[in-house]
């Protein structure tokens, strides 16, 4: 189970950093919006091959079967991890070694996830994000394609 | 393990209505989500996850404080309510009743705001009002013409069963970001979403069309609209005959607005117009949500009944996935509006212009000669003030000097009282202007319904202690009566309910133990084994001969327009990360450090044009006054208007006092003015 | 330059496809071999059905020429052919991070778990046709080149129009 992320669905309204300041004293995740556009969830995406882990030179930073876990007492603060991570989801915290999303272990699901007004963050399997957007796509599609072929919507 | 406890609540913010549980654990309260709620199912928004953190914050009222030379000194509880008792009674003998104004709250329970104005009203003045003057008061009187009763028609979640939903003057996504779930689900099932708004919002990024227009160009888009309908023969035929009156007078009304003029009036393509009113007309259930973009306008109330017009012409209302929304501002406006907290409604809405119906309730309260006719707006009474007129204020929970519009001449107005008592969570600058503040318990430290903007009643039980002496505003209340001499015999807030049952109809069958259910219940609720209406006009509507009336409108340019020295138009509304005016959110670490200061939005055209660079400190002017704030240069409005959020002080220093001749709500959304770099640095 | 086309007003929901594709991404390339495999081969089509309209759509990927799955791949394990277009995934360069599956409009870039890395449809580099559009037996799927496809929606709509006329005017 991981946090995914269905862009379309973001309205940039903090939830969830809030939330996430909230449970970790720091938000672990950010949301920036691009040219007025359209916004962003920025956060760890518990990379199946993670770079941060592989960089890591203390192992403080451990491959797991579906999340990448942190160790504080192995931690250097050598920063490596945060120059490695492509996502510059992982970095030096001010309250804790290093802040990084632990899909909070210690609840049932995790609180951006529960907050997001929106449900543009996905608990579930790596599929159920994509699953979502191709629901989407397809009721689009058969509405158009129903509309011309004069069935309308039943 | 330390005991911990779950004890549910309702969000303190807007009108949503969204729960969640607090966590009582010995290193301190926590927020946990409470996941079968109905309208947001655990979700929450920036705000609502922040509000915890307001309950024990430093700044709170914790003393009854008196004004003296020195500035604030402590007093007792017993010391401040006789003095306010005897500024009532001696206001009363030298001014009469009506010298006496009200204000009550958006943020107190039903049942304190029921006791606040029956307090008001029994001692004879008619002068009670609340915050619904400055958000939603255009709505009550265009829909209850339309429909015979001003509320949300159909409950959030029905968004999600809209083919079309068609936002008009909202920014949902940002003010009331819950409802963005319902209508990504509405898109999820393939439906649209159609956004009129002049600005680039999250809530146009959901937007299949997006219709920039013209500010305060409303009344002329949906003229246009409904002259598409009516030319491609797209109007429900059925409903209209059956169930509507005033059809012929619209179709003659609308039929001036043809696309090239209204395309010209609102700056947008007429294909737009067109496509905005096939979509709406021709989807099998279609949805209006609206809000401050359509009433806080000087014709507010045409706005208001030019949105009910196209759903009556169109027959979408009465039934799920349709309806009209508009959104409201804060968590109990919807039932301080109920509760009678309104210039020109007893509880109930029964309209203070009507003996016969005020007698029911003078018998329901055992008392005589309540006073009829309209009493002073929120609006008229720092007016009233500085003509003498009004000589003592009592304000529960509002921060009217910030919130007022033109505001540095509502202060000059209010310093003009007699006395001025203020009772509040906060030292608010209306409070700091007060001659007597009282100390109020903030909504999770005492219990009562709260009514949300979908009509549903929701108890919440205690979870704090308030901090130091403040009180509830309902013990306040009682004990005042009782020192008034008022016979308030009520050993709680269920027994407050329990009359209100009697005197509100669509409250009878609300009890406590209805209330705390998760969800509550959906008023109309006639009888205690009634389940509620969550959609209503699904039979007929409760206007005369259960007829809707379609009340046709003339476009009114905003009463403000650019010239050579105010060559700008300014608008004002609300971002994601703070509500109102901030009392609240501008006290949460957690909000402030995301959005610390007041801002204002400039196009990049008008930037190069006034020489403005991002960043920059700028002064911007109107005829009423001037504020510095920071520049955001940004194309999300269109050249020529800037933006400004309202939750700073600074912000309502600068907009129009010019108010709608019906619903008096001032114009906040369109001010003509000038921006300009800061001197010297 | 040809790619895979819908008409979901043909498709039945059969799933024809999905076992085409599957069957096609196999070690084995043969049905009773796929189904023995470990780990499973795993289809990169799929047919999704929309009970609003009652109409079954067949997903997938579009190669779109401007992919967003490509410009937000931060290893570039994704990358597109300039000429032909098609959207290729390189396995080695792969973190499997997701974020490619997130931004794909139409949610076409499956998971492969055992493998740890995305899949998605590679228009079967070994074939002449698709196995999809091979194996559809309605027609909702073709491979043809955009033009000719409209081209040829134009024939039949032009069938259709012709026959109303003669039947107007034998009557």
């Amino acid at each position: 189970m991981e946090v995914y992320v269905d862009i379309d669905r973001c309205i940039y309204c903090h939830a969830c950093e809030v939330a996430c300041e909230r449970v970790h004293g720091e938000a672990r995740i950010s949301v920036g919006a691009v040219e007025e556009r359209a916004s962003v969830p920025l956060f760890c995406h518990q990379c199946d091959v993670a770079p941060c882990a592989l960089a890591c030179p203390a192992g403080a930073l451990v491959q797991g079967e579906a999340a990448v876990s942190f160790e504080a007492e192995k931690c250097t603060r050598c920063g490596l991890c945060a120059i490695s991570c492509p996502f510059g989801a992982v970095y030096i915290g001010e309250t804790a070694p290093l802040q990084k999303c632990d899909l909070c272990s210690e609840r049932e699901a995790p609180a951006c996830v529960l907050t997001c007004p929106t449900e543009a963050l996905i608990w579930g399997d790596g599929e159920d994000g994509a699953k979502r957007l191709r629901r989407r796509a397809a009721a689009r599609m058969a509405q158009s394609c129903a509309e011309a072929i004069g069935r309308g919507r039943i | 393990m330390a005991e911990e406890k779950l004890v549910p609540t309702v969000c303190p913010y807007c009108a949503l209505g969204c729960g969640f549980y607090i966590k009582l654990k010995e290193d301190g309260p926590e927020i946990e989500y409470m996941l079968d709620h109905p309208t947001n199912e655990g979700s929450l928004c920036a705000k609502g996850n922040a509000s915890l953190e307001v309950i024990n914050h430093p700044d709170r009222l914790r003393h009854p404080l008196k004004k003296t030379e020195g500035g604030w000194s402590r007093i007792t509880w017993d010391e401040a309510l006789s003095i306010v008792a005897g500024k009532i009674e001696e206001t009363i003998k030298r001014h009469g009743p009506d010298a006496l104004g009200f204000l009550g709250s958006a943020k107190s329970t039903n049942e304190e705001n029921y006791l606040f104005q029956k307090m008001a009203r029994t001692l004879g003045s008619k002068n009670v009002d609340c915050c619904a003057r400055r958000c939603h008061s255009p709505t009550i009187p265009a829909l209850k013409r339309a429909f015979g009763s001003a509320c949300m028609t159909n409950p959030i979640p029905d968004l999600a069963n809209s083919d079309c939903i068609f936002v008009i003057g909202s920014n949902f996504a940002e003010n009331h970001p819950i409802v963005a779930r319902w209508a990504m689900r509405t898109k999820d099932r393939g439906g649209r979403i159609v956004v009129a708004d002049p600005r680039l919002t999250p809530t146009t990024w959901l937007a299949d069309l997006h219709l920039q227009i013209r500010l305060g160009t409303d009344v002329a888009l949906l003229n246009g609209m409904m002259k598409v309908i009516i030319d491609e023969g797209l109007w429900d035929r059925k409903f209209v005959a059956e169930r509507t009156t005033g059809f012929e007078e619209l179709a003659e009304k609308v039929s001036g607005y043809t696309l090239e003029k209204v395309s010209e009036i609102i700056d947008a393509p007429p294909e737009a117009i067109v496509k905005a009113a096939r979509v709406y007309a021709k989807s099998p259930s279609s949805a209006i949500v609206y809000s401050m973009g359509i009433t806080q306008h000087s014709h507010g109330t045409n706005n208001v009944s030019a949105c009910a017009d196209l759903a009556l012409l169109c027959g979408q209302l009465g039934r799920s996935g349709a309806g009209l929304y508009p959104l409201r501002g804060q968590n109990n406006v919807q039932g301080a509006c109920d509760m009678g907290v309104l210039a020109d409604f007893y509880p109930g809405s029964v309209s203070v212009h009507d003996p016969g119906a005020i007698r029911f309730i003078e018998e329901a309260w055992g008392t005589s000669a309540l006073p009829i006719g309209m009493g002073m707006t929120a609006e008229a009474m720092p007016v009233a003030a500085a003509a003498g007129d009004l000589r003592f204020l009592y304000i529960m929970g509002e921060d009217l000097v910030n919130s007022d519009s033109s505001s540095s001449r509502g202060r000059r107005e209010l310093e003009n009282l007699d006395f001025m008592v203020v009772q509040d969570i906060f030292m608010t600058d209306t409070a700091e202007m007060a001659d007597l503040v009282l100390p109020a318990a903030a909504w999770a430290e005492k219990e009562g319904t709260f009514t949300s903007s979908e009509r549903r009643v929701q108890w919440i039980p205690r979870a704090f202690d308030p901090p130091g002496e403040a009180r509830s505003d309902l013990s306040t209340i009682l004990k005042l009566a009782s020192l008034l001499g008022l016979d308030f015999d009520y050993a709680g807030p269920e027994d407050v309910l329990t009359e209100i049952g009697r005197v509100v109809s669509s409250y009878a069958g609300i009890s406590k133990e209805r209330a705390e259910e998760r969800g509550g219940v959906i008023w109309p609720c006639p009888h205690p084994e009634h389940p509620g209406t969550p959609i209503l006009h699904q039979e007929g509507f409760s206007a005369p001969e259960g007829r809707g009336r379609i009340v046709p409108m003339e476009y009114l340019p905003p009463a403000e327009e650019t010239s050579l020295d105010y060559p700008l138009l300014l608008t004002t509304g609300r971002v994601a990360l703070h509500h109102n005016a901030g009392s609240m959110t501008r006290r949460s670490f957690s909000l402030m450090k995301r959005s610390p200061e007041l801002f204002v939005e400039v196009n990049p055209q008008d930037a190069d044009r006034w020489s403005v660079i991002d960043g920059d400190l700028v002064e911007v002017e109107t005829r009423r006054g001037e504020a510095w704030a920071r520049a955001r240069v940004t194309p999300r409005q269109e050249e020529g208007v800037i933006f400004m959020p309202f939750h700073f002080p600074e912000t309502n220093l600068l907009t129009s006092d010019v108010i709608d001749p019906e619903a008096r709500i001032p114009e906040f959304k369109v001010a003509a003015c000038r921006i300009g770099k800061m001197k010297g640095v | 330059m040809k790619e895979i086309l819908i008409r979901p007003e043909r498709c039945m929901g059969c799933r024809s496809c999905e076992i085409a594709c599957t069957v096609e991404h196999s070690r084995s390339k043969s049905l009773f071999g796929a189904v023995a495999e470990k780990p499973l081969p795993k289809k990169r089509i799929y047919v999704e059905f929309v009970p609003e309209c009652a109409i079954s759509v067949p997903m997938v990927c579009h190669h779109c020429e401007d992919a967003s799955c490509v410009s937000v791949c931060p290893t570039g394990a994704l990358s597109q052919d300039e000429i032909v277009r098609v959207v290729t995934h390189d396995l080695e360069a792969c973190i499997g991070c997701w974020t490619c599956a997130s931004v794909c409009n139409y949610g076409v870039i499956g998971r492969n778990k055992d493998q740890r890395v995305a899949i998605k449809c590679d228009w079967c580099p070994d074939r002449e046709v698709p196995a999809c559009v091979s194996a559809c037996p309605t027609g909702a799927l073709v491979y043809k080149d955009v033009d000719e496809f409209s081209g040829s929606k134009r024939a039949v709509a032009a069938l259709k129009l012709a026959q109303g006329v003669t039947a107007g005017e034998s009557r």
